[in-house]
């Protein structure tokens, strides 16, 4: 999901790291499961973390928490908008 | 060989069907020095491994460029190229290197591997019409990190 995502736009980038070669980042994200997925800027800062197998509904909802905005699917046709994050959606 | 002979027959059929654009293939390595000092935990490395397994793959398909770059010799290209950890892996279709693997990609990340090779290979990503718009909504530049272990 996230190397196909990655592919399709500049916006995202998406590394697949063996979490015992890089022991010290894996600790950075105190990662203690797999697979889990760090959601982040593009700096690192503002990260989100994940435990195990994520759905393509919640991947995508990371990713614009991350970027500060709320997904909202709604309506018949599953219109989709997108709206800033307020705090009862964080 | 790292790869069965079963396992490239099965490989090469998928590349010829489904790789569409050449693909490159960096991958940055800082071969072992060779150097073991007593009393001092070796930190794991699989360069040479993830060397010769990214060999074995690109001889299965013409449209495959494989690049070494020794990070030891070529730090300017380390850095260039954002990588901070080896070995790296940076799968490059039409655009640039946003497809990465950190660490031996073995086991499933295998699969992953020759998945995201064929990825990148494409003109068009296979994404839905949802995830279109979620991309397109995106402000700024985002990072997504999946940590996995062999199995």
């Amino acid at each position: 999901m996230a190397h196909l995502l990655a592919s399709a736009t500049s916006r995202l980038r998406a590394d697949v790291i063996e979490a015992n070669e890089f022991p010290a980042l894996s600790q950075r994200y105190q990662v203690s499961a797999v697979p889990t997925t760090v959601f982040s800027k593009r700096d690192g800062s503002d990260p989100r973390k994940a435990v195990g197998a994520l759905p393509p509904e919640n991947f995508l909802g990371a990713l614009l928490e991350v970027s500060g905005l709320a997904l909202e699917v709604a309506g018949e046709d599953d219109a989709l908008t997108a709206s800033e994050a307020g705090e009862e959606t964080r | 060989m790292l790869i069965q002979e079963r396992d490239r027959d099965v490989i090469r059929q998928r590349f010829t069907e489904q790789l569409v654009n050449p693909v490159t293939i960096d991958l940055y390595i800082r071969p072992d020095s060779g150097l073991i000092i007593p009393g001092r935990q070796q930190s794991p490395n699989s360069s040479s491994t993830t060397q010769q397994l990214l060999e074995e793959v690109a001889e299965l398909s013409a449209k495959i460029t494989l690049n070494i770059i020794n990070v030891a010799a070529d730090e300017d290209a380390a850095k260039l190229a954002g990588i901070t950890m080896v070995p790296a892996i940076v799968l490059r279709g039409p655009d640039d290197g946003r497809v990465r693997f950190f660490g031996l990609p073995s086991g499933y990340e295998f699969g992953s591997l020759i998945e995201g090779i064929t990825i990148v290979s494409q003109p068009e990503p296979p994404i839905d019409d949802v995830a279109a718009k979620v991309l397109d909504m995106l402000p700024e530049d985002l990072t997504v990190q999946v940590f996995v272990t062999p199995t």
